[in-house]
């Protein structure tokens, strides 16, 4: 019964050998002699061999692929939707010189106001884009620094 | 290729470099991740997440330890806030797996119909093992997985988790007490139902 309680306090180190050669002798006579013991080391020997499964673990098939394409497609997007900090400032007054000079156009040519409108509808579409990159992107910003260089 | 060839390769832009960079840290980032996360779609976006990090912020690596330490570094903090933030998600994912009979989340062989039960008690033992692990405390389940699953020294880990040798020893020897303590418990449930 001791040997029980001492086993089962130290039960990992045994079937990883980790422990005095006393100790795993004493351990090795009393599992031969002890069925509960027995299988209890039998499941321990077995949570071995499936920590030796997980080191083996591989990516999937053409992950490395797939992590470039992802790469190369997030940092177009970024570099296409990123603007310099004076663009950021001039962009929406280029944006507004922009629509009144397609409106003026349209009125001036006094005719087509669909196509009046699609240029405007285009221009506010870069305007939204505009300002959703003001925002601040959502990874920077409550990420905790687990551990740091 | 050095760390600091590549870093300066990475800061030029040079495409060629990024190539090298992922062809040899991808598998070293997607493990480390998967074994934080149970979940290899996740892990892989991670993956992502990591690499571009790296080549965003490649400017800020100042060589204090190698660039292998810094990406398990960034790997360990990304895939901590990944945690967290999907903590949700995540418990439903585990509740799942761990219900679901001969899970897929890791490749598993193709075995004879003769050995359809040892395989099936070996997918019971591994959602046990899984789950024991995971219900670690966070230090304790990174210590572990960098030491048993992704075989560094106490050294490394002790500079990609930035701690004294005396406190990974001590966390190693406390995980290792508590997933004994939990497996123990979990085996005697499992070997009662059967
Ligand atoms: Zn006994």
């Amino acid at each position: 019964m001791e040997t029980c309680k001492l086993l089962h306090e130290n039960v990992f180190a045994y079937v990883e050998k980790d422990l005095p050669p006393v100790m795993l002798q004493q351990f090795d006579k009393h599992v031969a002699e002890c069925a509960e013991c027995a299988a209890m080391v039998a499941d321990f020997k077995s949570v071995l061999i499936l920590m030796e499964e997980q080191k083996s673990i591989e990516p999937r098939p053409f992950a490395e692929t797939r992590i470039l394409q992802g790469i190369e497609s997030r940092l177009e997007k970024r570099q296409s939707s990123s603007f310099p900090v004076f663009g950021r400032i001039l962009q929406p007054a280029l944006i507004s010189v922009g629509v009144a000079t397609a409106l003026s156009i349209g009125f001036f040519i006094g005719s087509d106001f669909a196509n009046v409108n699609s240029q405007y509808s285009q221009n506010e579409e870069i305007t939204e884009s505009v300002r959703s990159d003001l925002n601040v992107p959502e990874f920077m910003t409550d990420d905790i620094i687990y551990f740091t260089e | 290729m050095t760390d600091q060839e590549l870093i300066t390769g990475i800061l030029n832009n040079d495409k060629t470099v990024i190539q090298f960079l992922v062809s040899k840290y991808h598998k070293q980032v997607i493990k480390t991740a998967f074994h934080l996360l149970q979940n290899m779609d996740d892990a892989e976006d991670l993956a992502q997440d990591v690499c571009v990090e790296i080549i965003e912020s490649a400017g800020s690596f100042k060589g204090a330890s190698s660039l292998s330490t810094w990406i398990y570094r960034l790997t360990v903090n990304k895939s901590l806030n990944f945690i967290r933030k999907n903590k949700r998600k995540q418990l439903v994912h585990q509740f799942e797996s761990f219900f679901r009979k001969g899970d897929n989340s890791i490749e598993t062989r193709v075995t004879e119909p003769s050995e359809y039960d040892k395989t099936f008690e070996n997918n019971e033992r591994r959602q046990i093992l899984e789950k024991a692990v995971n219900s670690l405390p966070e230090n304790q389940k990174t210590a572990f997985i960098l030491s048993k699953y992704e075989e560094l020294s106490y050294r490394e880990i002790t500079e990609i988790m930035n701690l004294s040798l005396p406190s990974v020893e001590s966390l190693l020897q406390r995980a290792k007490q508590n997933l004994q303590k939990k497996l123990i418990v979990q085996f005697s449930e499992y070997s009662n139902k059967k």
